[in-house]
């Protein structure tokens, strides 16, 4: 699983997203450092940096201001701030491409919900990959009697789960089925004027920017898939919409924060998935000082 | 029947001044009407359609009644600057650049006013600033109108009269 090929690396893509004056010092890094980059973050009065899996490190000197934040947001939102606001109330923009930036410092309050910043004070934008082959050394073990079976993708937040997700997408919708992709982040296929900016394979249908379980059902109804992906259950929603699609005899591809099995089952929501048996496969991700690692357990009513 | 001629000559020439400042007003009140309805254009596409920004400029400079299109024109061009200056700045910026809008200074520093909310917030708080800013617009296209309807007719009888006045004493 260690033979990643090949990278689209959309480290320059993601550069775009920076302040002007930060864009030159990020672009001076050493390719092998940008193969390998994960985020951008930037906090007021510190030094802007990049996260790879072995830490983080400033690449530019001096502090960040409250300016560059107010052009980050300015950038990653088009200058659309209420085109973006139930993803900021979350506290995160999806920016053009599909890049996910999240938003730290003083949230605004109005009828006691968040309705979005009145003060900036963080910024980590994340660098999305694609690795096109990815999930061809998974894929026959998510299989039994030559058919896939329903799989949750475990990591923890920026393990790189999103990536497997879309490579799985791309590699079953590329096999002939029908993939339904309930992407109301717009991470996994950055949808941009209907087309996709990733590649997610020709029999691709998606639904974007709408909440996941809702996207889940409207998928069923409309799209007669055979395969739905959502990427990161996080509501009792979700895995109430995943619960009625399963019933309709579609596979699920989904992904969740966790470490392991053992994580997931401490977890009142994920345990209810695990006892309906809805997944038959957990893939987890491990990152090591070598990479990652992909480690697949069959899951059958024992473990539930 | 020289003298006629350059009687003629010299009251058409004051005439026109004196109408051409009557058409300026004019224009002034047509660009002012104009700028009222692109705002409710811009308040409903933003604040009730959530058009982002830069789509919504598009739109306008194909779409906004002219000369208001030029100045969209002229924003959008700039967009592609945005992550190296604000859109405040651009924003104000292609107000100063567009004198065919005809602005005065307040009517002016009352659309730059506008570019600081614009994009930034969400559509209530945007909702709030088109709702000022309409109202300032509108207290100036009230003026406006008045300007043309007392001043108008006053100043296109004075090129006249200024015209007949010279060539008497010409004569």
């Amino acid at each position: 699983m260690s033979k990643q090929i090949p990278l689209i690396n959309r480290y320059d893509e993601a550069v775009e997203l920076l302040p002007y004056n930060l864009r030159a010092p990020a672009r001076l890094i050493d390719e092998a450092d940008k193969a390998t980059a994960e985020e951008f973050r930037l906090r007021m009065g510190q030094a802007p940096t990049i996260v790879q899996s072995e830490g983080e490190r400033p690449f530019a000197s001096g502090q960040v201001t409250v300016k560059e934040l107010t052009a980050v947001l300015e950038i990653a939102s088009a200058v659309s701030a209420h085109a973006v606001r139930d993803s900021m109330k979350r506290g995160y923009i999806t920016a053009k491409g599909g890049f996910r930036v999240g938003l730290g410092g003083q949230t605004a309050i109005r009828d006691g919900e968040v309705s979005g910043f009145t003060h900036l004070g963080s910024a980590a934008i994340r660098i999305t990959k694609e690795i096109l082959g990815l999930s061809d050394g998974l894929l026959p073990q998510l299989k039994a009697q030559g058919a896939l079976q329903s799989t949750l993708i475990l990591s923890p937040p920026g393990g790189g789960k999103t990536t497997v997700l879309r490579d799985l997408i791309r590699r079953c919708s590329h096999d002939g089925h029908r993939v339904a992709v309930a992407d109301e982040r717009g991470e996994l296929a950055a949808l941009r004027d209907g087309a996709p900016q990733m590649d997610v394979g020709p029999r691709t249908d998606i639904l974007t920017g709408c909440p996941k379980a809702e996207a889940v059902l409207m998928l069923l109804r409309a799209m007669n898939p055979e395969i739905i992906a959502m990427d990161e259950i996080t509501a009792p929603a979700d895995t109430g919409a995943l619960e009625h699609a399963a019933n309709c005899g579609v596979i699920l591809l989904a992904t969740a924060h966790g470490q392991g099995l053992e994580d997931l089952k401490r977890k009142p929501m994920y345990r209810r998935l695990l006892r309906k048996g809805l997944f038959r496969r957990l893939v987890t991700v491990k990152k090591g000082p070598g990479g990652r690692s992909y480690i697949v357990t069959e899951m059958g009513e024992q473990l539930c | 029947m020289l003298s006629l001629i350059g009687a003629v000559l010299v009251i058409g020439a004051t005439a026109t001044f004196g109408l051409a400042s009557l058409w300026r007003m004019g224009a002034r009140v047509r660009i002012l009407s104009a700028l009222i309805a692109t705002l409710e254009t811009m308040k409903s596409e933003i604040c009730d359609r959530m058009t982002p920004v830069p789509e919504l400029v598009d739109k306008l400079s194909e779409e906004a009644p002219p000369p208001v299109d030029m100045f969209f024109c002229k924003l959008r061009q700039a967009m592609g600057e945005i992550g190296i200056r604000s859109f405040y700045f651009l924003w104000k910026a292609a107000l100063l650049a567009s004198p065919e809008l005809e602005l005065r200074d307040p009517e002016r520093e009352a659309l730059i006013a506008l570019g600081q909310s614009l994009g930034r917030y969400d559509a209530a708080e945007q909702r709030d600033a088109f709702t000022y800013t309409q109202r300032r617009l509108e207290s100036y296209l009230r003026h406006a109108e008045e300007e043309r309807a007392k001043q108008g007719k006053v100043h296109a009888a004075l090129g006249i009269t200024v015209g007949v006045f010279v060539v008497i004493i010409l004569l």
